[in-house]
């Protein structure tokens, strides 16, 4: 394999456009703001600690809060590695290469979360590791504990490989940098010569990783799903949840995936990289998962619906005429109606109104996990009667938002941290994609890697 | 004989009855009596008279109960007692005990005129012993992690190994490229 060539020196301009650069102010700004965001809910989290899970308003209905339902809107946002990075490089399309690295950072700040705030719902984190030296095989639990781990370590390898010869472009071209910095990109690049066997080796690797991250990635939302499903609950008691949950986090994924891209590109000017064209072609794909999304929500509710089984009925009154209403036709209508037509028109496709639609869709689909997950429990199988009446009402405490909060800005913050560390747009994919595009010139004296 | 062909016995256990008396003076005893292969429940109200001699308390409400885990189910309406200060109640026949059959019986007087508050309880044999399952040897996905099903264990582990396999190899090639890099500084 033909190694690829970057040019160390200032002429080239792949590195001045995208070599990761020092906070401004408003970088400063916004990171103190996701640190204070994390400081309070560290101080939430250290109350409930010392007093329990009494801090929440979870009683013996909503046994499962906002912990849960956060816990299932990451585990749907961070399936947009696989689609970005696996599903559209198995199926060519070429116009991914400036998003790939985005959509890894953003589904391993989504999945590490996932993984903190199942820890954060225990009572007694001290017994997590219970989870490994007592589960039960059978339990749907131990497969997501399985599916969640493997999925983290597949995702952080799928950021790292591909950034490998970015890395050693940082190493050897800093030499400003502070020491500790020079080491730790020394320490990561491993050696990166950009040898034809190294580029031969990270791409088989990259191969092999987006084949074994598609099922993965279905595993993981379909075994979430089955937490769910595999009970007889009222709205969870489907054979349609797993698809449901895949195409669920599929929209949720590609609509954050937009959104970090939008502000990407404008905090950092990288117009030249990610266009329009992307844009568009996202609002595209947004729009077709949007509608695989709608048709499932169809199944799950309008069947139900059309029988009114008792218990099922009285759930879904709660979401269609009931207390939930009004969050429910707002999580639909604006997080799924609203975008499927926004974006069938060009003009809705344009970088600002997809990233407000995006917004829509990923703020929808939290409200929508939050539906998921709370009612259904709110109407127990069994009916118990003289039950204490804050029971039949469940209202996070401040604990629980600041705590929820906390973990928002946690994956922001991996996110800001990255792109403050590694270039967000691989240098050397980029500089593969113009060498496929033009002839390389060879006689340039220019130091290159694998010349 | 009052009752023909049947036989009276009194059965006395040996559990020590656990006196809560809030009366200081009056008692309520508790006895346990079977008669014509009904098991019933006896309670005996008395009050010590100027002489210190224990006197029948007549006409008091006892409300008979078994103890629970959670709380207490009541054994039919409250019974007064009679001129000998007697309050018989029958024993449910399908009540589940401990694994030797036994459960807690109480019996209670409340703001009654003469004796106040009384309680007191005692142990009887006489429920259905309950039969714990240690363990279900036949392999279920309900059974406990020992007992899982062998084709779940075999698909379970069979996919862990075959998705583990592979990112160890993926390590591996991480090692492969270092080597690489340390060969051409070389």
């Amino acid at each position: 394999m033909e190694p690829i060539k970057i040019k160390l020196d200032k002429s080239n301009e792949l590195l001045t456009d995208l070599m990761p650069r020092k906070f401004g102010p408003q970088g400063r700004l916004w990171v103190g703001f996701l640190l204070l965001v994390i400081i309070i809910g560290a101080v939430a989290y250290y109350r409930q600690l010392k007093h329990g899970l009494v801090v929440t308003d979870m009683r013996d209905f909503t046994s499962w809060g906002i912990y849960i339902s956060n816990f299932v809107f990451f585990v749907a946002i961070s399936l947009v590695g696989s689609l970005v990075s696996a599903i559209l490089k198995l199926t060519n399309v070429a116009w991914r290469t400036p998003l790939v690295r985005i959509s890894e950072i953003i589904a391993v700040a989504a999945i590490t979360f996932a993984a903190i705030i199942i820890i954060v719902d225990m009572g007694r984190p001290d017994r997590f590791w219970h989870l490994f030296v007592y589960g039960r095989i059978q339990s749907p639990i131990l497969w997501d504990v399985i599916v969640i781990t493997t999925y983290f370590v597949v995702s952080c390898l799928l950021l790292y490989i591909p950034l490998l010869p970015d890395i050693a472009v940082c190493r050897d071209t800093a030499p400003a940098s502070p020491r500790w910095k020079k080491r730790f990109y020394t320490f990561l690049a491993l050696n990166w010569k950009g040898t034809s066997k190294q580029y031969a080796i990270i791409h088989k690797s990259i191969n092999v990783l987006a084949v074994l991250v598609v099922p993965l990635a279905l595993g993981i939302h379909t075994v979430t799903s089955w937490l769910f499903a595999t009970t007889y609950r009222a709205g969870w008691d489907s054979s349609n949840f797993g698809p449901y949950f895949v195409a669920g986090a599929f929209q949720a994924g590609c609509a954050g995936v937009i959104a970090v891209t939008f502000v990407l590109r404008n905090h950092y000017n990288l117009r030249k990289y990610i266009t329009n064209k992307h844009f568009d072609n996202l609002g595209k794909l947004l729009v077709l998962l949007s509608l695989i999304y709608l048709y499932f929500n169809i199944n799950e509710y309008l069947v139900p619906g059309y029988k009114m089984k008792t218990v099922d009925g009285e759930h879904l009154h709660s979401l269609f005429r009931g207390s939930y209403a009004p969050l429910f036709w707002s999580v639909q209508i604006f997080g799924m109606i609203l975008p499927i037509i926004v974006l069938l028109f060009k003009k809705g496709r344009k970088p600002l109104p997809i990233f407000i639609v995006s917004i829509l869709v990923v703020v929808g689909a939290w409200f929508k996990r939050f539906l998921i997950v709370i009612p259904t429990l709110l109407h127990p199988f069994i009916p118990i009667q003289n039950v204490p009446e804050s029971w039949h009402h469940y209202v996070p405490t401040w604990e629980e938002w600041a705590i929820t909060s906390a973990s928002l800005a946690g994956a922001l913050l991996i996110i800001t941290i990255f792109v403050r560390l590694f270039p967000i747009i691989s240098i050397w994919e980029t500089t593969e994609e113009k060498m496929n595009a033009t002839a390389t010139q060879t006689g340039d004296q220019t130091q290159f890697y694998g010349a | 004989m009052a009752i023909l062909g049947s036989f009276f016995m009194l059965n006395i256990h040996n559990a020590i009855a656990q006196d809560s008396t809030h009366n200081s003076s009056a008692k309520i005893a508790l006895d346990f009596v079977t008669q014509d292969s009904i098991n019933q429940v006896k309670a005996t109200v008395t009050n010590p008279d100027a002489n210190g001699k224990d006197t029948a308390v007549k006409g008091a409400d006892v409300h008979f109960f078994i103890k629970k885990s959670f709380g207490l189910l009541p054994i039919g309406d409250a019974v007064s007692t009679d001129d000998n200060g007697e309050a018989l109640a029958e024993f449910p026949m399908d009540i589940p005990g401990d694994q030797s059959g036994n459960v807690t019986v109480i019996a209670k007087i409340e703001d009654n005129e003469q004796v106040g508050n009384l309680e007191t309880s005692k142990v009887t044999n006489w429920a259905v012993p309950t039969k714990t399952d240690h363990g279900d040897p036949k392999r279920a996905l309900w059974a406990s992690a020992d007992n899982a099903p062998i084709p779940l264990v075999v698909t379970v582990t069979s996919i862990v190994a075959l998705v583990w396999g592979t990112i160890f190899y993926i390590l591996f090639q991480l090692a492969a490229i270092k080597k690489a890099g340390k060969l051409e500084n070389a």
